[in-house]
């Protein structure tokens, strides 16, 4: 073969393994004055509040749902007229995408930063505040981390539109965020959507990790797991190369193939992310691992005072920056 | 008696066969996993094969089968070994294997790019409980274990065969 097309080829061949830089144009230094900028001190003054609001509703009456005992309390209602009421305290104008079903109607939550140059273009952030018992990890630390993310998206600005949404019902089998999804135009574009759901339950203590077969992992729950499918594989990297940029807390990654919903895959669609997969769009989960890692999931032990404050800090703190990087900002 | 005259008659075509090639094809089913810190890729499900029998000990063989239950995978493999003749032939085979296709991807604290592409892997496989009977083959399991590379970190692969049917031609 002669040299000079030997030559061409592996250049071709090394050009094509070359891969863009995963954080091309960030804002570095902006994103990690945002991740300084979340308050550990706020967040779990909302996991209180949302936990008080839980623990005095009246649930929903279980016989209608089937539940076993130890299930017998889910509750939605004050939390979400609490979650409204703050985010009309940060100057955001709510509104609310009701379904009527009778005993599984929902109400989903959504309040925008509008984008400035590109304001159709969206970034979602969302968590759903149902829960049963007090929900502190499950999943008032994921409300609480939409609620800190809205408090400081509100003075900054960014490329695109920054949403922010409370889903209703996803412990009856994602009704919610179902519903959300089937509601969105075929047109709009979601770049990112980001699904919290608990993020506040950390442990150092050995063999305090569980897995499933196949997936290896950590022997102490102390990561953040950060989920996502094959559309979603870009978003996910970006994740984590913001934790690696900024020196954020441990991350694992998971990636599930195609849209996710593979049998061996299916652990991984526990959430309000799953409707966004099944939908084709883009969309990254961020969890401690629930059942996984946290032995007060769906009791009534998941109190404020069983979770890692400086935990739930650095797992917002993750989110903040992914956020704003896919938002275009801050600016 | 009559059990006797088709062991022998067998037995004859198999002497007679013998320092020649023998080519058959078949068609399979069971699982098989290859398993890192950096992904987990393979399935269960089935796929097809040739195989060389060279003086009726010796094997040669190739097949492709595709897998689900981790998405879609296409598991290619290639293998030699030595059978033991007769009715009863139990073989082990060097088998080398590639997987391409869907997986789960991992990346750990410790990791900073997702492993990606084709698995590889190169190992052991053993059927104990194979069959020769006439022109068909039956193997009712195999067993593989083998070792591959997801730089930085050693892969391992795990496969089963739950039946495997030949027919020579």
């Amino acid at each position: 073969m002669n040299r000079s097309v030997l030559s061409s080829l592996l250049l071709l061949v090394s050009a094509g393994c070359q891969q863009r830089p995963v954080l091309e144009g960030a804002n570095l230094a902006g994103l990690r004055e945002l991740a300084d900028a979340v308050d550990g001190d706020l967040l779990m003054e909302d996991v209180r509040e949302l936990a008080a609001a839980h623990g005095s509703e009246t649930p929903l009456d279980c016989r209608d749902f089937n539940f076993a005992d130890r299930l017998c309390h889910l509750t939605h209602l004050d939390a979400r007229a609490l979650m409204r009421s703050k985010l009309e305290a940060l100057g955001y104008e709510v509104s609310a995408f009701d379904t009527e079903d009778g005993l599984f109607s929902t109400s989903a939550l959504i309040a925008e930063k509008r984008g400035t140059s590109r304001p159709d273009e969206v970034v979602l952030v969302g968590a759903h505040y149902d829960a049963f018992y007090q929900g502190a990890d499950d999943n008032n630390s994921g409300v609480s981390g939409v609620l800190e993310l809205a408090r400081l998206f509100s003075g900054r600005a960014f490329d695109r539109t920054v949403r922010f949404v409370g889903f209703d019902l996803e412990e009856l089998g994602l009704a919610g965020s179902i519903r959300y999804v089937a509601s969105l135009p075929r047109e709009e574009r979601i770049v990112a959507a980001l699904v919290f759901d608990c993020i506040g339950y950390s442990s150092t203590v050995p063999g305090s990790q569980m897995s499933v077969p196949g997936l290896p992992s950590r022997d102490t729950g102390d990561f953040l797991a950060v989920i996502a499918n094959d559309v979603s594989l870009s978003r996910a990297l970006e994740v984590r190369a913001l934790v690696d940029e900024l020196s954020l807390i441990p991350s694992l990654t998971l990636v599930a193939p195609g849209d996710g919903s593979a049998p061996l895959a299916g652990n991984l669609m526990h959430s309000d992310h799953a409707p966004f997969w099944l939908d084709g769009r883009p969309a990254v989960f961020m969890t401690d691992t629930a059942i996984f890692r946290n032995p007060h999931y769906h009791r009534d032990t998941d109190t404020p005072d069983t979770l890692d404050p400086a935990f739930l800090r650095g797992a917002v703190q993750v989110a903040a920056a992914s956020l704003a990087y896919w938002a275009g900002g801050p600016r | 008696m009559r059990r006797a005259l088709l062991l022998g008659a067998l037995l004859g075509a198999m002497v007679a066969n013998a320092g020649e090639h023998q080519l058959s094809g078949y068609l399979r089913g069971g699982g098989q996993v290859h398993l890192s810190a950096g992904r987990t890729m393979g399935g269960i499900g089935g796929g097809a094969g040739v195989r060389d029998v060279w003086e009726d000990r010796f094997l040669f063989q190739a097949d492709a089968s595709y897998l689900v239950m981790i998405g879609n995978v296409l598991a290619v493999r290639a293998g030699a070994g030595v059978q033991r003749r007769g009715v009863y032939a139990p073989a082990v085979l060097l088998v080398g294997s590639v997987l391409f296709g869907d997986q789960l991807t991992f990346l750990l604290p410790e990791r900073t790019a997702p492993a990606r592409g084709p698995a590889f892997s190169i190992g052991l496989a053993i059927a104990p409980l194979r069959f020769n009977v006439a022109e068909t083959q039956i193997s009712m399991l195999e067993l593989g274990a083998s070792v591959g590379f997801d730089p930085p970190d050693l892969a391992l692969g795990f496969s089963i065969g739950l039946l495997e049917i030949a027919a020579s031609f």
